[in-house]
Protein backbone atom coordinates (compact mmCIF):
# COMPACT_ATOMS: atom_id res chain seq x y z
CA UNK A 1 0.00 0.00 0.00
CA UNK A 2 1.36 3.26 -1.08
CA UNK A 3 1.71 6.41 1.47
CA UNK A 4 -1.05 8.16 -1.14
CA UNK A 5 -3.42 4.83 -0.15
CA UNK A 6 -2.23 5.06 3.73
CA UNK A 7 -3.43 8.99 3.46
CA UNK A 8 -7.09 8.02 1.58
CA UNK A 9 -8.00 5.57 4.08
CA UNK A 10 -6.69 7.33 7.25
CA UNK A 11 -9.58 9.78 6.42
CA UNK A 12 -11.62 7.36 4.20
CA UNK A 13 -14.78 7.65 6.83
CA UNK A 14 -14.46 11.40 6.50
CA UNK A 15 -15.07 10.84 2.87
CA UNK A 16 -17.83 8.19 3.03
CA UNK A 17 -20.07 10.87 5.38
CA UNK A 18 -18.88 14.09 3.45
CA UNK A 19 -17.21 15.74 5.55
CA UNK A 20 -13.57 15.80 4.66
CA UNK A 21 -12.21 19.41 3.71
CA UNK A 22 -11.30 20.76 1.07
CA UNK A 23 -8.17 20.27 0.24
CA UNK A 24 -8.41 16.44 1.43
CA UNK A 25 -10.97 15.59 -0.44
CA UNK A 26 -9.00 17.18 -3.66
CA UNK A 27 -6.13 15.28 -2.99
CA UNK A 28 -8.57 12.10 -2.38
CA UNK A 29 -10.52 12.23 -5.16
CA UNK A 30 -6.98 12.54 -7.43
CA UNK A 31 -6.55 9.55 -5.79
CA UNK A 32 -9.30 7.55 -5.55
CA UNK A 33 -9.61 8.34 -9.43
CA UNK A 34 -6.64 5.74 -10.27
CA UNK A 35 -6.83 3.53 -7.29
CA UNK A 36 -9.26 1.03 -7.11
CA UNK A 37 -8.91 -0.55 -4.24
CA UNK A 38 -9.06 2.91 -2.19
CA UNK A 39 -12.23 3.26 -4.21
CA UNK A 40 -13.42 0.18 -3.06
CA UNK A 41 -12.73 1.09 0.56
CA UNK A 42 -14.53 4.32 0.39
CA UNK A 43 -17.30 3.02 -1.60
CA UNK A 44 -18.26 0.33 1.17
CA UNK A 45 -18.37 2.80 4.03
CA UNK A 46 -20.26 5.15 1.58
CA UNK A 47 -22.84 2.47 1.64
CA UNK A 48 -22.48 2.26 5.90
CA UNK A 49 -22.93 6.21 5.82
CA UNK A 50 -26.20 5.67 3.16
CA UNK A 51 -27.68 3.18 5.47
CA UNK A 52 -27.60 5.12 7.98
CA UNK A 53 -30.00 7.49 6.68
CA UNK A 54 -33.15 5.15 7.41
CA UNK A 55 -32.46 5.51 10.66
CA UNK A 56 -34.59 8.60 10.94
CA UNK A 57 -38.02 8.14 11.58
CA UNK A 58 -40.39 7.89 8.35
CA UNK A 59 -43.13 10.38 9.01
CA UNK A 60 -46.29 11.83 6.69
CA UNK A 61 -46.10 15.06 5.19
CA UNK A 62 -48.59 17.63 5.06
CA UNK A 63 -51.40 16.74 3.11
CA UNK A 64 -51.35 17.72 -0.37
CA UNK A 65 -47.79 17.14 -0.61
CA UNK A 66 -48.28 14.62 -2.74
CA UNK A 67 -50.22 16.17 -5.54
CA UNK A 68 -47.93 18.63 -5.39
CA UNK A 69 -44.73 17.58 -5.71
CA UNK A 70 -46.58 14.64 -9.06
CA UNK A 71 -47.82 17.61 -10.96
CA UNK A 72 -43.78 19.46 -10.87
CA UNK A 73 -42.76 16.16 -12.32
CA UNK A 74 -44.56 16.78 -15.45
CA UNK A 75 -42.72 15.96 -18.45
CA UNK A 76 -43.74 19.30 -19.79
CA UNK A 77 -41.33 20.36 -17.03
CA UNK A 78 -38.74 18.10 -17.73
CA UNK A 79 -38.67 19.03 -21.72
CA UNK A 80 -38.28 22.68 -20.87
CA UNK A 81 -35.44 21.91 -18.17
CA UNK A 82 -33.67 19.74 -20.53
CA UNK A 83 -34.16 22.35 -23.24
CA UNK A 84 -32.35 24.29 -21.12
CA UNK A 85 -29.29 22.11 -20.46
CA UNK A 86 -29.34 20.20 -23.72
CA UNK A 87 -28.71 22.79 -25.76
CA UNK A 88 -24.79 22.03 -25.55
CA UNK A 89 -23.81 18.89 -26.99
CA UNK A 90 -21.21 18.53 -24.33
CA UNK A 91 -23.51 17.99 -21.51
CA UNK A 92 -24.08 14.83 -21.64
CA UNK A 93 -20.72 13.88 -21.01
CA UNK A 94 -21.12 15.00 -17.47
CA UNK A 95 -17.45 16.88 -18.41
CA UNK A 96 -15.88 19.53 -16.17
CA UNK A 97 -15.85 21.18 -19.81
CA UNK A 98 -19.78 20.83 -19.98
CA UNK A 99 -20.43 22.39 -16.40
CA UNK A 100 -18.44 25.01 -17.52
CA UNK A 101 -19.81 25.76 -21.08
CA UNK A 102 -23.25 25.05 -19.55
CA UNK A 103 -22.75 28.57 -17.75
CA UNK A 104 -21.63 30.24 -20.41
CA UNK A 105 -24.33 29.55 -22.67
CA UNK A 106 -27.07 30.73 -19.90
CA UNK A 107 -25.80 33.54 -19.76
CA UNK A 108 -27.98 34.16 -23.08
CA UNK A 109 -31.32 33.14 -21.56
CA UNK A 110 -33.36 35.11 -19.23
CA UNK A 111 -31.05 36.78 -16.09
CA UNK A 112 -33.40 35.20 -13.57
CA UNK A 113 -33.72 32.06 -14.68
CA UNK A 114 -30.37 31.87 -15.58
CA UNK A 115 -29.80 32.54 -11.75
CA UNK A 116 -31.81 30.19 -10.64
CA UNK A 117 -30.37 27.48 -13.12
CA UNK A 118 -27.01 28.25 -11.71
CA UNK A 119 -27.63 28.08 -8.41
CA UNK A 120 -29.36 24.59 -9.06
CA UNK A 121 -26.01 23.65 -10.89
CA UNK A 122 -24.02 24.90 -7.84
CA UNK A 123 -26.00 23.28 -5.24
CA UNK A 124 -25.39 19.87 -6.44
CA UNK A 125 -21.69 19.29 -5.16
CA UNK A 126 -21.84 22.53 -2.65
CA UNK A 127 -20.22 25.01 -5.70
CA UNK A 128 -20.00 28.51 -4.93
CA UNK A 129 -19.24 29.43 -8.25
CA UNK A 130 -17.52 28.85 -12.10
CA UNK A 131 -15.16 31.01 -13.06
CA UNK A 132 -13.81 31.34 -17.25
CA UNK A 133 -10.24 33.74 -18.09
CA UNK A 134 -8.68 33.32 -21.25
CA UNK A 135 -5.57 31.60 -22.11
CA UNK A 136 -3.05 33.69 -24.01
CA UNK A 137 0.58 33.48 -25.20
CA UNK A 138 3.34 36.08 -23.80
CA UNK A 139 2.33 38.39 -26.83
CA UNK A 140 -1.19 38.81 -25.82
CA UNK A 141 -2.82 36.25 -28.39
CA UNK A 142 -5.85 33.86 -26.84
CA UNK A 143 -5.43 30.43 -27.39
CA UNK A 144 -7.73 29.04 -25.13
CA UNK A 145 -9.39 29.07 -21.57
CA UNK A 146 -9.27 28.36 -18.31
CA UNK A 147 -12.58 26.96 -16.50
CA UNK A 148 -12.53 26.96 -12.64
CA UNK A 149 -14.71 25.88 -10.29
CA UNK A 150 -14.61 26.27 -6.66
CA UNK A 151 -16.62 24.52 -4.64
CA UNK A 152 -16.12 21.41 -1.88
CA UNK A 153 -13.61 19.92 -4.47
CA UNK A 154 -12.44 22.56 -6.78
CA UNK A 155 -11.16 22.08 -9.98
CA UNK A 156 -9.62 23.88 -13.15
CA UNK A 157 -10.02 22.61 -16.54
CA UNK A 158 -7.93 24.18 -19.58
CA UNK A 159 -8.97 24.39 -23.12
CA UNK A 160 -6.65 24.94 -26.15
CA UNK A 161 -8.05 25.72 -29.11
CA UNK A 162 -5.03 27.37 -31.46
CA UNK A 163 -2.06 28.50 -31.94
CA UNK A 164 0.45 26.15 -29.32
CA UNK A 165 2.54 23.53 -31.36
CA UNK A 166 1.76 19.93 -30.80
CA UNK A 167 3.30 18.25 -27.43
CA UNK A 168 2.99 17.48 -24.35
CA UNK A 169 2.63 20.36 -21.69
CA UNK A 170 2.13 20.67 -18.10
CA UNK A 171 -0.39 22.70 -16.45
CA UNK A 172 0.38 24.91 -13.18
CA UNK A 173 -1.28 26.44 -10.59
CA UNK A 174 0.27 29.54 -8.67
CA UNK A 175 -1.46 30.06 -5.56
CA UNK A 176 -1.99 33.38 -3.42
CA UNK A 177 1.92 33.89 -2.39
CA UNK A 178 3.59 32.85 -5.51
CA UNK A 179 3.35 28.89 -4.43
CA UNK A 180 3.52 27.16 -7.68
CA UNK A 181 1.58 23.67 -8.20
CA UNK A 182 1.42 21.13 -10.21
CA UNK A 183 -1.88 19.94 -11.85
CA UNK A 184 -1.92 17.81 -14.68
CA UNK A 185 0.18 16.62 -18.06
CA UNK A 186 -1.91 18.30 -21.11
CA UNK A 187 -1.89 16.69 -24.88
CA UNK A 188 -1.91 18.98 -28.01
CA UNK A 189 -2.90 17.41 -31.46
CA UNK A 190 -3.55 19.72 -34.38
CA UNK A 191 -2.99 22.43 -32.22
CA UNK A 192 -6.28 21.23 -29.84
CA UNK A 193 -6.00 19.64 -26.27
CA UNK A 194 -7.68 20.12 -23.14
CA UNK A 195 -7.22 18.41 -19.42
CA UNK A 196 -8.12 19.39 -15.88
CA UNK A 197 -7.85 17.91 -12.69
CA UNK A 198 -9.31 18.75 -8.91
CA UNK A 199 -7.16 21.10 -7.70
CA UNK A 200 -5.03 20.93 -4.43
CA UNK A 201 -6.57 23.56 -2.92
CA UNK A 202 -9.97 25.78 -3.22
CA UNK A 203 -9.74 27.61 -6.53
CA UNK A 204 -10.53 31.21 -5.12
CA UNK A 205 -6.95 31.02 -3.31
CA UNK A 206 -5.54 30.44 -6.66
CA UNK A 207 -4.52 33.55 -8.97
CA UNK A 208 -2.82 32.40 -12.04
CA UNK A 209 -2.66 28.95 -14.39
CA UNK A 210 0.53 28.37 -16.39
CA UNK A 211 0.89 26.11 -19.20
CA UNK A 212 4.55 24.80 -19.48
CA UNK A 213 6.57 22.82 -21.92
CA UNK A 214 8.17 19.39 -21.51
CA UNK A 215 11.49 21.64 -19.88
CA UNK A 216 9.30 23.66 -17.46
CA UNK A 217 9.28 27.21 -19.39
CA UNK A 218 6.11 29.04 -19.87
CA UNK A 219 4.26 28.94 -22.88
CA UNK A 220 0.74 30.80 -22.40
CA UNK A 221 -0.72 32.26 -18.94
CA UNK A 222 -3.60 33.01 -17.20
CA UNK A 223 -4.67 35.49 -15.00
CA UNK A 224 -7.57 34.04 -13.14
CA UNK A 225 -10.71 36.71 -12.13
CA UNK A 226 -9.24 39.58 -13.80
CA UNK B 1 -47.73 0.29 -11.05
CA UNK B 2 -47.83 0.36 -7.08
CA UNK B 3 -46.25 -3.48 -6.83
CA UNK B 4 -43.28 -2.45 -9.24
CA UNK B 5 -40.03 -2.35 -7.70
CA UNK B 6 -38.31 0.56 -6.70
CA UNK B 7 -35.71 0.67 -9.25
CA UNK B 8 -38.66 -0.19 -12.14
CA UNK B 9 -40.63 3.01 -10.80
CA UNK B 10 -37.03 4.99 -11.22
CA UNK B 11 -37.00 3.65 -14.86
CA UNK B 12 -40.24 4.99 -15.22
CA UNK B 13 -39.69 8.29 -13.97
CA UNK B 14 -36.53 8.79 -16.19
CA UNK B 15 -38.95 7.45 -18.77
CA UNK B 16 -41.56 10.32 -17.70
CA UNK B 17 -44.19 8.44 -17.01
CA UNK B 18 -46.31 10.50 -15.15
CA UNK B 19 -47.83 7.34 -13.33
CA UNK B 20 -44.42 6.18 -12.50
CA UNK B 21 -43.46 9.53 -11.31
CA UNK B 22 -46.97 9.71 -8.16
CA UNK B 23 -46.11 5.46 -7.54
CA UNK B 24 -42.75 7.11 -6.59
CA UNK B 25 -43.13 9.89 -4.85
CA UNK B 26 -46.49 8.01 -2.97
CA UNK B 27 -43.82 5.10 -1.78
CA UNK B 28 -41.19 7.42 -0.90
CA UNK B 29 -42.51 10.79 0.68
CA UNK B 30 -42.84 9.59 4.53
CA UNK B 31 -39.26 8.59 4.41
CA UNK B 32 -37.80 11.54 2.73
CA UNK B 33 -39.91 14.15 4.88
CA UNK B 34 -39.03 12.07 7.93
CA UNK B 35 -35.23 12.28 6.61
CA UNK B 36 -35.62 16.09 6.69
CA UNK B 37 -37.77 16.80 9.51
CA UNK B 38 -35.23 15.14 11.36
CA UNK B 39 -32.33 16.99 10.14
CA UNK B 40 -33.87 20.64 9.83
CA UNK B 41 -36.29 20.17 12.67
CA UNK B 42 -38.83 22.47 10.93
CA UNK B 43 -41.71 20.80 9.26
CA UNK B 44 -41.92 23.69 6.30
CA UNK B 45 -38.40 23.79 5.64
CA UNK B 46 -38.57 19.86 5.72
CA UNK B 47 -41.07 20.07 3.33
CA UNK B 48 -39.30 22.26 0.74
CA UNK B 49 -36.43 19.97 1.06
CA UNK B 50 -38.12 17.14 0.22
CA UNK B 51 -40.11 18.69 -2.73
CA UNK B 52 -36.92 19.46 -3.74
CA UNK B 53 -35.46 16.40 -3.54
CA UNK B 54 -38.01 14.59 -5.41
CA UNK B 55 -37.21 17.52 -7.90
CA UNK B 56 -33.35 16.27 -8.18
CA UNK B 57 -34.18 12.55 -8.61
CA UNK B 58 -36.87 13.11 -11.49
CA UNK B 59 -33.82 15.04 -12.91
CA UNK B 60 -31.37 12.52 -12.37
CA UNK B 61 -33.42 9.66 -12.98
CA UNK B 62 -31.54 8.43 -15.86
CA UNK B 63 -28.48 8.10 -14.07
CA UNK B 64 -29.48 6.09 -11.42
CA UNK B 65 -27.39 3.35 -10.94
CA UNK B 66 -28.48 0.02 -9.20
CA UNK B 67 -25.02 -1.44 -8.46
CA UNK B 68 -24.22 1.45 -6.76
CA UNK B 69 -26.76 1.74 -4.25
CA UNK B 70 -30.68 0.94 -3.56
CA UNK B 71 -32.69 3.30 -4.79
CA UNK B 72 -34.35 4.29 -0.82
CA UNK B 73 -30.53 5.19 -0.07
CA UNK B 74 -29.88 7.50 -3.36
CA UNK B 75 -33.15 9.63 -2.49
CA UNK B 76 -32.56 9.75 0.90
CA UNK B 77 -28.72 10.70 0.14
CA UNK B 78 -30.08 13.05 -1.90
CA UNK B 79 -32.85 14.46 0.71
CA UNK B 80 -29.72 14.66 3.35
CA UNK B 81 -27.26 16.50 0.78
CA UNK B 82 -29.89 19.59 0.47
CA UNK B 83 -30.88 19.33 4.51
CA UNK B 84 -27.06 19.59 5.15
CA UNK B 85 -26.89 22.63 2.60
CA UNK B 86 -29.44 24.21 4.50
CA UNK B 87 -27.85 23.72 8.05
CA UNK B 88 -24.77 24.60 7.04
CA UNK B 89 -26.25 27.98 5.63
CA UNK B 90 -27.20 28.59 9.21
CA UNK B 91 -24.81 27.80 10.85
CA UNK B 92 -23.41 31.55 11.15
CA UNK B 93 -24.35 31.37 15.13
CA UNK B 94 -21.31 30.08 17.79
CA UNK B 95 -22.49 26.13 17.76
CA UNK B 96 -24.59 25.50 20.99
CA UNK B 97 -23.29 21.98 22.31
CA UNK B 98 -25.84 21.28 24.91
CA UNK B 99 -28.68 22.04 22.33
CA UNK B 100 -27.14 20.18 19.19
CA UNK B 101 -26.50 17.35 21.73
CA UNK B 102 -29.82 16.93 23.31
CA UNK B 103 -30.92 16.96 19.49
CA UNK B 104 -28.66 14.14 18.61
CA UNK B 105 -29.61 11.96 21.59
CA UNK B 106 -33.12 13.03 20.87
CA UNK B 107 -32.21 11.56 17.25
CA UNK B 108 -31.27 8.18 18.22
CA UNK B 109 -33.88 7.28 20.78
CA UNK B 110 -36.71 7.40 18.58
CA UNK B 111 -34.47 5.49 15.98
CA UNK B 112 -34.04 3.35 18.83
CA UNK B 113 -37.56 2.38 20.00
CA UNK B 114 -38.93 3.14 16.42
CA UNK B 115 -40.16 -0.37 15.28
CA UNK B 116 -43.42 0.19 14.09
CA UNK B 117 -43.35 2.15 10.92
CA UNK B 118 -43.34 -0.60 7.50
CA UNK B 119 -40.30 -1.62 6.47
CA UNK B 120 -38.39 -0.56 9.16
CA UNK B 121 -36.72 -4.03 9.69
CA UNK B 122 -34.37 -3.15 7.11
CA UNK B 123 -32.68 -1.17 9.76
CA UNK B 124 -33.31 -3.77 12.78
CA UNK B 125 -29.82 -4.92 12.34
CA UNK B 126 -27.74 -1.78 11.75
CA UNK B 127 -29.58 -0.17 14.34
CA UNK B 128 -28.34 -3.23 16.87
CA UNK B 129 -24.68 -2.59 16.01
CA UNK B 130 -25.57 1.17 16.02
CA UNK B 131 -26.61 -0.01 20.07
CA UNK B 132 -23.28 -2.20 20.54
CA UNK B 133 -21.37 0.80 19.87
CA UNK B 134 -19.76 3.31 22.47
CA UNK B 135 -22.10 6.00 23.59
CA UNK B 136 -19.27 8.08 22.11
CA UNK B 137 -18.31 7.20 19.30
CA UNK B 138 -22.24 6.96 18.51
CA UNK B 139 -22.35 9.91 18.63
CA UNK B 140 -20.38 11.12 16.84
CA UNK B 141 -21.08 9.20 14.34
CA UNK B 142 -24.69 10.20 13.70
CA UNK B 143 -23.75 14.18 14.42
CA UNK B 144 -21.49 13.66 11.14
CA UNK B 145 -23.96 11.14 9.21
CA UNK B 146 -27.16 13.39 10.24
CA UNK B 147 -26.56 16.41 10.78
CA UNK B 148 -23.23 16.77 8.82
CA UNK B 149 -21.05 18.10 11.34
CA UNK B 150 -17.19 17.84 10.36
CA UNK B 151 -14.98 16.61 12.60
CA UNK B 152 -13.90 19.85 13.79
CA UNK B 153 -17.39 21.08 15.03
CA UNK B 154 -17.75 17.86 16.60
CA UNK B 155 -14.88 18.02 18.62
CA UNK B 156 -16.54 21.88 19.34
CA UNK B 157 -19.76 20.16 20.25
CA UNK B 158 -18.55 17.58 22.41
CA UNK B 159 -15.82 19.62 24.03
CA UNK B 160 -13.18 17.36 23.00
CA UNK B 161 -9.89 17.86 21.12
CA UNK B 162 -9.79 17.69 17.49
CA UNK B 163 -7.77 14.25 16.58
CA UNK B 164 -10.39 12.30 18.94
CA UNK B 165 -13.19 13.51 17.13
CA UNK B 166 -11.85 12.01 14.40
CA UNK B 167 -11.11 8.74 16.05
CA UNK B 168 -14.39 8.34 17.38
CA UNK B 169 -15.84 8.92 14.06
CA UNK B 170 -13.59 6.49 12.64
CA UNK B 171 -13.46 4.03 14.89
CA UNK B 172 -17.11 3.53 14.91
CA UNK B 173 -17.19 3.57 10.95
CA UNK B 174 -14.63 0.91 11.04
CA UNK B 175 -17.13 -1.43 13.29
CA UNK B 176 -20.19 -0.76 10.97
CA UNK B 177 -18.04 -1.29 7.71
CA UNK B 178 -16.55 -4.51 9.04
CA UNK B 179 -19.86 -6.02 10.88
CA UNK B 180 -22.27 -5.68 8.09
CA UNK B 181 -21.90 -8.83 5.71
CA UNK B 182 -24.45 -9.42 3.22
CA UNK B 183 -25.25 -5.99 2.92
CA UNK B 184 -23.97 -6.19 -0.75
CA UNK B 185 -25.99 -9.08 -1.61
CA UNK B 186 -29.00 -6.87 0.07
CA UNK B 187 -28.44 -3.71 -2.06
CA UNK B 188 -28.31 -6.05 -5.49
CA UNK B 189 -31.47 -7.57 -4.63
CA UNK B 190 -33.59 -3.98 -4.55
CA UNK B 191 -36.71 -4.40 -3.23
CA UNK B 192 -39.71 -5.68 -4.61
CA UNK B 193 -43.06 -4.50 -2.96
Amino acid sequence: MSTDCERVREIAAELALGIADGEDRARALEHLAECTGCRAAVERLSSVADELLLLAPAQEPPPGFEGRVAESLRPAARRAWRGRRLALPVVAALSAAALAAGAVWFALGDDRELADSYRQELAVANGEYFDASSLELPGGEKVGYIYGYQGRASWVLALIYDGVDDGTYRLELVAEGGEKLPLTELEIAREEGSAGAATPIDYERLTEVRLLDERGREVADSELRE
Amino acid sequence: MWSLSDEALVAGLAAGDQGAATAFVRRFQARVFGLAVTMVGDRAVAEEIAQEAFTRAWRHAGAYDARRGRVTTWLLSITRNLAIDHLRAKRTEPLDPDAIGDAERAMWATAARSAATPGDGETDELRAMLGDLPGEQRRALLLAALFGYTAREIGAIEQIPLGTAKTRIRAAMRKLGRDTPGRDDERRRGGMR
